[in-house]
């Protein structure tokens, strides 16, 4: 049985159109901080009305957007404006009937970190993402150097920069994450998560949360590969540590950086995108029949006992 | 500079009820209720012909009706600019033997400056669509409503040099809106970027739903048998569509299926010098292929016969080797129709392989025949196919989401909501709900 999109796909964070902007902020901070990149937004029958990420908060934290909605109700103000206002069109909703190599191929074709998956009645029925496949991936030699896949185009902060300065640059830059370097070595890494989480946690005080040094808020603890390595040890990274990105390093020195998306393409671009879909389906069904078998085994246990 | 009248093209956003419901209706009204009234200007090279033009026939009756006052002006130029802007539309999809002469540029500017002198800036956004009428902005006297350029084309890979003339230009706008991220160029820094799709109007009369009679009759006046195969194909007669690819491609088809016609339309746009030359040179490759009907806007087919034309196909193909997006893949697709198509822009996102019809890589007219030959030969493939087409379109790319953007995109965009009542008074009473 071909194994379709409903079969893998989770289930995605939502909000409704018209609950405010400071719920979506709430979502993605999650407890902590370690909420989802996307939320879709739906109307209360269900049907997708768009989708918002981090990205977009952040964007329109910093005056990029709805700055001139922002003149007139302040930062406050905005924040309880409804959550349609800032979300974006979704235009990567397939059916959840749709098979499983379809979608895949579909997702890399376009270049795609997501698909939203929807009912007959265009109501939301889950989200397959890069880690929604990844995890399949992981375990695998590809024979391909993380250094011919990685971003090298970086952009860094140092540890000392405020917040403000860190929010531009992704903004700026289109980034969600930027690595923290001083003197050339890595000293940490900056998520959109981490900023949204300052900022939520000093509501009403946006200057001084974003006034506060990148060191605050980063994260230490750097999941990484080094460039010789093969892309699937960044893949295995990557889900093991359930982090959105890995750093690229030479002793301390940040290369490069290998995010979700750039992982699932590099493998996409070995084993093809049917090669791609036939080890999901492959290794679904493996995970399915060993569940099944274990469940199977502990009613025998039980009724033994 | 021309403003268009869209009079004709009267349109409601409550006549989209029935297709896209009453829940998403009321969405968009709420949208609009907070820029109501605010003045858009949107300033493109043609009135017809291609599908910015296609689409801003609709998109301004539809922003006129939730309120907003909007205009659509064309500029003005001579055949000699639209020769040079076709040059650059080609250097900026990656031809990369264009040099630009000093006087092609002279007179790029002129124009872009004469047209500037005419344009009416008494608006809170100003839109300009495309390479065409860009450096607008820099002769623009007294500009203070913020500046928007929609670029419809692929600009990943662009012709060097022509980028260096244009980039300063595209720099001095306030924000850019592009199809895809693959598109934005990566030394574009600055202005605020936005991802939005194009869409079609499924109530223009390129895509209204109509009679089986009236699609008879249209094949009837030009010859084409209902009751043998047809490919379709509806593009501009321009290298990137590859109309002599399409022609190899029927070629094999009808070793296969010898009663197969071709159906190729393209309209001659007053901003395409190209055309002609290119329509001309394609007549010459279709001559003694039996059954090849190539027909334009000068025989008389307009939105309607392309309607019918599109619906009349069994399988309608788009070789395109460099795509924007492709709106005529699109209406393919609304109208149930299974479509061949290269992996070129945008039209991977409209077909999914072996769902909504087949890709292809550019330029294996091989493997387009054998996709083309197998849903002629299975009708209950192309049905399935079509159906999921026209499916996935409604989910995805209708005007009505268009509309959204727009919205949003003014929402974030007018920044003198305080100065002027009107618009005060509809953003506080949305903001009291």
């Amino acid at each position: 049985m071909t194994l379709r999109l409903r079969d893998v796909a989770e289930a995605a964070a939502t909000v409704l159109w018209d609950e405010p902007l400071l719920k979506v902020l709430e979502v993605m901070v999650g407890e902590g901080g370690e909420g989802p990149y996307r939320v879709v937004v739906l109307a209360r029958h269900g049907a997708v009305r768009g989708l918002i990420t981090g990205r977009i908060v952040l964007e329109v934290l910093a005056g990029w957007r709805a700055s001139a909605l922002r003149l007139k109700v302040g930062l406050r103000g905005l924040l309880e404006e409804p959550v349609h206002v800032f979300a974006d069109e979704v235009y990567n909703a397939l059916p959840h009937w749709l098979g499983l190599t379809s979608a895949i191929r579909y997702m890399l074709e376009n270049r795609l970190g997501y698909v939203l998956v929807v009912d007959e009645h265009a109501r939301l029925a889950g989200i397959v993402e890069e880690k929604t496949i990844l995890p399949y991936l992981a375990g695998k030699e590809y024979g391909v150097r993380v250094g011919e896949v990685m971003e090298r185009d970086l952009r860094t902060v140092t540890p000392e920069e405020p917040l403000r300065a860190a929010l531009a640059k992704m903004v700026t830059h289109m980034r969600r994450r930027l690595p923290v370097v001083r003197d050339g070595e890595v000293r940490g890494i900056v998520t959109a998560t981490d900023i949204l989480s300052a900022i939520l946690s000093n509501l009403g005080k946006l200057k001084e949360a974003l006034n506060r040094s990148v060191r605050e808020v980063m994260e230490r603890n750097i999941t990484h590969v080094n460039p010789d390595e093969d892309l699937g040890v960044a893949i295995r990274r990557l889900v093991e540590e359930d982090v959105s990105s890995v750093l690229v390093l030479s002793g301390n020195r940040v290369e490069g950086i290998v995010t979700r998306l750039d992982a699932l393409l590099a493998a996409a671009e070995v084993l093809g995108a049917d090669g791609v879909a036939s080890i999901v389906e492959a290794r679904h069904r493996w995970r399915g029949e060993v569940s099944a078998w274990r469940s199977g085994r502990t009613l025998k246990n039980n009724e033994a006992h | 500079m021309v403003e268009v009248d869209v009079s004709g093209f009267s349109r409601s956003l409550s006549d989209y009820e029935p297709i896209i419901g009453s829940d998403e209706v009321k969405s968009i009204m709420s949208l609009a209720e907070r820029v109501r009234g605010a003045k858009v200007i949107h300033v493109n090279a043609t009135a017809y012909g291609g599908g910015v033009a296609e689409m801003l026939k609709s998109l301004v009756p539809l922003s006129r009706s939730v309120g907003l006052n909007v205009k659509w002006e064309v500029i003005t130029a001579n055949p000699d600019f639209f020769r040079i802007t076709k040059r650059i539309h080609n250097a900026l999809q990656g031809d990369m033997g264009i040099t630009l002469t000093e006087e092609e540029v002279r007179h790029y500017l002129r124009v872009a400056r004469d047209n500037a002198s005419e344009l009416d800036l008494d608006g809170d956004v100003v839109v300009i669509h495309d390479p065409q009428p860009l450096p607008m902005i820099k002769y623009a006297s007294n500009r203070r409503a913020p500046w928007v350029w929609r670029c419809h084309i692929d600009l990943s890979d662009p012709n060097p040099s022509v980028w260096a003339l244009l980039k300063p230009y595209v720099m001095m706008y306030d924000a850019l809106i592009f199809t895809m991220e693959s598109y934005v160029p990566r030394d574009v820094k600055g202005p605020k970027i936005y991802l939005r799709r194009p869409s079609i109007d499924p109530l223009s009369p390129k895509n209204k739903p109509l009679m089986p009679s009236e699609v008879l009759k249209v094949l009837s006046r030009y010859g084409v048998d209902p009751d043998r195969p047809i490919v379709g194909q509806v593009s501009r007669f321009d290298p990137w569509k590859d109309p002599l690819g399409v022609l190899k491609t029927f070629k094999l088809v009808k070793e296969r299926v010898p009663d197969a016609q071709l159906v190729m339309i393209g309209a001659f746009a007053h901003d395409d010098p190209e055309g002609v030359e290119w329509y001309e040179k394609t007549l010459k490759h279709a001559e003694g292929l039996r059954d090849a009907h190539i027909l334009t806007n000068h025989d008389g087919v307009g939105d309607y016969e392309v309607n019918a034309f599109q619906r009349a196909s069994t399988v309608v193909i788009q070789l395109s080797t460099r795509e924007g997006f492709c709106l005529a893949v699109t209406e393919a697709l609304w109208k149930g129709t299974p479509v061949v198509a290269t992996r070129a822009g945008g039209i991977p996102l409209q077909v999914i392989d072996g769902v909504t019809g087949y890709l292809v890589n550019r330029r294996d007219y091989a493997t387009a025949a054998r996709k083309v030959v197998e849903l002629i030969k299975r009708p209950w493939l192309a049905r399935t196919l079509g159906s999921n087409g026209r499916e996935h379109v409604r989910r995805n790319f209708l005007i009505t989401r268009l509309l959204r953007d727009y919205l949003r995109m003014q929402i974030d965009l007018v920044s003198n909501v305080a100065s002027r009542p009107e618009l005060q008074r509809a953003t506080v009473s949305a903001g009291s709900k």
